[in-house]
Formats: C-alpha cells, structure tokens, sequence
C-alpha cells in the first residue's frame, strides 16, 4: 500500500509537471538572427586568390574540410543507415538508464533498512551535486575554446564593397591544404567583364 | 572454506619466499610505494612514447603470467557451491574475448559502416556488463547475508546504457579503469595477508589522485605527441586519442595511460607477490594449494605456469621482430586477463 502510493504521487508530480514543462518555450533556432555568431557550425579559413590564366572560377575545398561539412550536414560516411543505428543506440541507452533509475527507486521503497540507505543516498546526493558545482565552477571560469570564440574574417571584409559579387563557380574537393580557396580568374583591366559593372 | 585454504597457502608461501619481506617495516614499504608512483609520472609525462613501449615489452607477458599464478592460487581445490559462479566466469572470459577479438578483426575489414561498428561495440558492452551482474548475483545469492547483490542491477542497467550512448568511451574506461583494479586486489591482499602495510599502502593511494592531478595540470597545454612511424602511432591510439580526437592533447593522453599501466605492472609484478607472501621466487609452485593438496592437480598446474612462462618468451621475441603488430595483438587479446580479474575480484568480498 505504502508503494502504491509512493508511486501515485509520483504519477500526480509527472502530470502536474507535463502542463508546465509544456508552456516553455521551444529553444530558439540558430541563425535567425545576422548578428548571432554561430557556433554550431564549423569553421575553416578562406582565402580569395587572383589567379593568372584561369578561364572560370573555382571553390576550392580540402577532403578534409568536407568531411566536417559532411558530419554538420549529418551525413555520414555509412550514409543514413549509420545514422538510423546511432539514434537507435541513444534510445536502447536511454531506456536502458531510465530502468536503470526507476528500479534504483524501486529498490531504496523495498529496502529495509530506511536509515542506512538515507544516509548512503544523501552522501551520493552531495556527492553528485558536489561534482556539478565544481565542474559548473571550472565550466563558466574558462575561457571559450578556440572553436567557438568569434572568427576573425581578416582581410576578407575588403573583398566585397557595397554591392555583392556574384557569378558562377566550379566546385573542387582537394586533397592539400586545409584552407578553402576561392580562385578568380585574373582578368585584364579593361577587358574583363567585372570592369564593365564598375 | 576457500579463504582457510588461502591462508593457509599464503602462510606457506611467507615461510619459504617471504620471509625477509615480513619483517620489512610499513614505513619502508611506503616509501617504496611513493617512489615508484613519482618514478612512474615523472617518467610518463617526460618520455611518455619511450615508457609505454619499453613497459609493454618487459612486463606485459611478465605481469599475465603473474596474474595466472594469482588466480590459480585462489582457486579452491573443490569447486563446491562455486561450481556455477566459476563456470560463468570461464564461459564469459573465453566468450567475450573472443568476440572481441572478431570485432577488432573486422574494425580493418571495412566491412561495416560507422552506425553497424557502435552498434556492435555496443551490443558487446552490454554483453560485459551482463556477465558481471551475472556474476554479482551468482556470487551473492550463495552467501548467506547475500540481499545487496540486487543494487547491481540498476548499477548494470546504467552501466549498459553508458555503453549504448557513448560505446567507445565505454571501451576507453575500462582501458583506464583496469590499472586501478590492481590496486586494489593488492589493497585486498594485504588486508588478507599483510595487515601492517594495509594502512601505509592506503596513505600511498591517496597520493594517487594528487598524481595525476598533477600530471594533467602540466600536460593539459601541451603540443600533442609526433605520431611519427608505426609504434607511435600504435601507442597513441591504444590510449584512446582515436576516441576523442582533438579533446585533449595526446602526450596527456599517452601519459596518463602509460603512468596507470606502469602502476599496474609493478603492483602484479612486485606488489601483488611480495604481499601474498611468494617474494622473489614466484615461479615455486609448491605453495600453490592446487599443488600442494592430495585432491589436486600438480601436473596440470605445473605445465599451465611452464605453458604461460613459454608463452612470456614467446611475446618477447614477438616484440623483438614487430613491436607494433605484436603490440595490436597484444592488447586485443589482453582483454582475457581483463575480465578474468572480475570473477577473483569478486571473490575476495
């Protein structure tokens, strides 16, 4: 009887708390905003090169930049099947914890000895918080990473002035390097079609 | 009645191979202890790549054959009761070794891709961790006061759904973890064996986080590790930097592994011995109860121990002509002593 009720008022908890937990609002998306810095996303450096004797212009990629982009696309290299066994993995994990939790609840209702475990639970309980302050301590003293601080875009702001540049691009995965490179072709001042829009 | 046979074959042992090391003073015993720890992390984080391969070439097959004299020290001459709990142990040491074995295999095939690869890493933590509750239970409910065995299932559940969310990470815990489960069979032994150096030894464990503190807070800004040529790279990787790439520098990584296996090493190789009494002459067989009892098997016993000292001299000329491939092979079947550990780990409670 004692049980049952332990569980019903966990079960009016639950459904009291559904309600409430539902009004909050959804995190917001990331990019909504021009002045958010994304840090979700990955970062690479990017040079724009004038090249002499190219006929078209070419984006040139490193093997290795595209396999970040593949992994923030979510595409993996055993394709989406990969990625159906992998949420497959984080549900089995989760239940598998859940249980892991509920029968922990079970067993400390069944135990005997209310006393001893009160005092074992408590000191897991500090424990446990103990460890989350001193890592939310050590977390919000230390400087962000170097991946998720703003990127410094360089001289790259000098490349486009006003009015945005635009035209067609051929696409290259290279092996060498870890810079993306934007190669224009080098046109004669003058001739060049980018002299006539100016 | 397994621990009356204990103490009896280690109070044989002390009078033939310990006997000078019983009368050695906790103090000196301590100060042995805290020499070897700051040997070990001030070599580990100096010349981490130079410690892990030279440990692992002179006493990795040293230490197994001296965890395989352990355990079959403890192993009593009649099975009895543990006639169920040692024939899970055995099923699950062989079982999970060998799928071990087939996936480290099939990881260079390509033949699975990356979600079907942590499926099955997973699926074998699982498995590891089914075992060791099996056991739990086995070994508890054939006690008499045997009701706490039932906290390791929500402990299993937990462990098993670590091992679904992050089955790699998994895998690299029990890779650091298995060093301290040295320390603390030798903690057991000398409770059993050496009750005056238990609390000396105790003091010295305590210094075993400072340690490693110590060594992350040198280590943590540190330029990663050249991965030049196939040993180092092969050191490298067998301390986890595959796991997390760029988490955290791999000379802190290599460092912290080697200075852990280090630790493990000295306590099979000395600790482990000189507290159960066998000293400096492990290789006497005749204060092995197996041996020594009229219901046992000293012949059997007798070629296990030459078979495993053949085996030592067979990894070391292994090492001597490919260091690197015999150290991948090394490590993936290591994981038999591994798991053997928990079944004798039990029984010491």
């Amino acid at each position: 009887m004692r049980l049952f009720r332990n569980f019903a008022a966990l079960a009016l908890l639950l459904v009291a708390a559904s309600p409430a937990l539902a009004d909050i609002a959804l995190p917001k998306k990331p990019g909504q905003d021009p002045n958010e810095i994304r840090r979700d996303l990955p970062i690479s450096r990017m040079t724009i090169e004038r090249v002499e004797g190219l006929r078209e212009a070419r984006l040139q990629i490193p093997r290795s930049r595209l396999q970040d982009l593949n992994l923030t696309a979510g595409v993996e290299p055993g394709g989406a099947q990969s990625a159906g066994i992998k949420s497959a993995g984080t549900v089995i994990g989760g239940v598998l914890i859940s249980l892991a939790v509920v029968l922990t609840g079970l067993l400390l209702v069944r135990s005997r000895r209310p006393a001893k475990l009160g005092r074992a639970t408590a000191a897991a309980v500090v424990c446990v918080c103990a460890l989350g302050a001193a890592a939310g301590v050590a977390y919000a003293n230390i400087g962000p990473p170097p991946g998720i601080r703003p990127q410094d875009p360089g001289t790259l702001v000098k490349a486009v002035k006003g009015v945005p540049l635009a035209g067609s691009i051929r696409v290259e995965v290279v092996d060498e390097g870890t810079e993306i490179k934007l190669l224009v072709p080098a046109v004669k001042s003058g001739t060049g079609r980018g002299d006539e829009e100016e | 009645m397994q621990s009356a046979a204990d103490i009896v074959a280690l109070g044989a042992g002390v009078a033939r191979g310990g006997a000078d090391a019983s009368r050695t003073s906790p103090r000196v015993f301590a100060a042995a202890c805290v020499c070897l720890l700051v040997a070990a992390a001030a070599l580990a984080g100096f010349a981490p790549l130079w410690l892990s391969v030279a440990t692992v070439f002179a006493f990795a097959g040293p230490h197994n054959w001296a965890e395989l004299r352990f355990f079959i020290t403890r192993l009593p001459v009649r099975l009895g009761r543990s006639r169920c709990f040692f024939a899970l142990a055995a099923a699950g040491v062989f079982g999970l070794t060998a799928t071990y074995a087939a996936l480290a295999l099939w990881a260079d095939s390509s033949v699975w891709g990356e979600g079907s690869w942590r499926a099955a890493i997973a699926t074998w933590n699982s498995a590891a961790v089914v075992w060791v509750v099996a056991l739990v239970a086995v070994r508890g409910r054939g006690r008499s006061r045997g009701g706490a065995w039932v906290w390791a299932l929500p402990a299993g559940l937990a462990l098993a759904g670590l091992g679904w969310l992050v089955p790699q990470g998994f895998a690299l815990a029990l890779v650091y973890v298995h060093p301290l489960v040295a320390l603390w069979f030798l903690d057991r032994q000398l409770r059993l064996s050496r009750r005056g150096w238990s609390r000396a030894y105790r003091v010295c464990l305590a210094l075993l986080p400072v340690a490693l503190l110590l060594l992350w807070w040198r280590l943590a800004g540190t330029a990663p590790l050249a991965e030049d040529g196939e040993v180092a790279l092969r050191v490298v990787r067998h301390a986890g930097a595959g796991v997390m790439p760029g988490v955290v520098s791999t000379h802190l990584l290599v460092s912290t592994h080697v200075f852990l296996e280090t630790l493990h090493y000295g306590v099979w190789l000395v600790g482990v011995p000189l507290a159960a009494g066998v000293g400096l002459a492990p290789w006497r067989a005749s204060s092995v109860p197996l041996v020594r009892h009229r219901r046992g098997w000293p012949r059997l016993i007798r070629a296990l121990l030459f078979a495993g000292g053949a085996a030592v001299l067979l990894l070391w000329l292994c090492f001597a002509a490919d260091y690197a491939t015999t150290r991948d092979i090394y490590f993936t079947v290591a994981t038999a002593h591994v798991l053997a550990e928990v079944p004798f780990l039990l029984r010491t409670f």
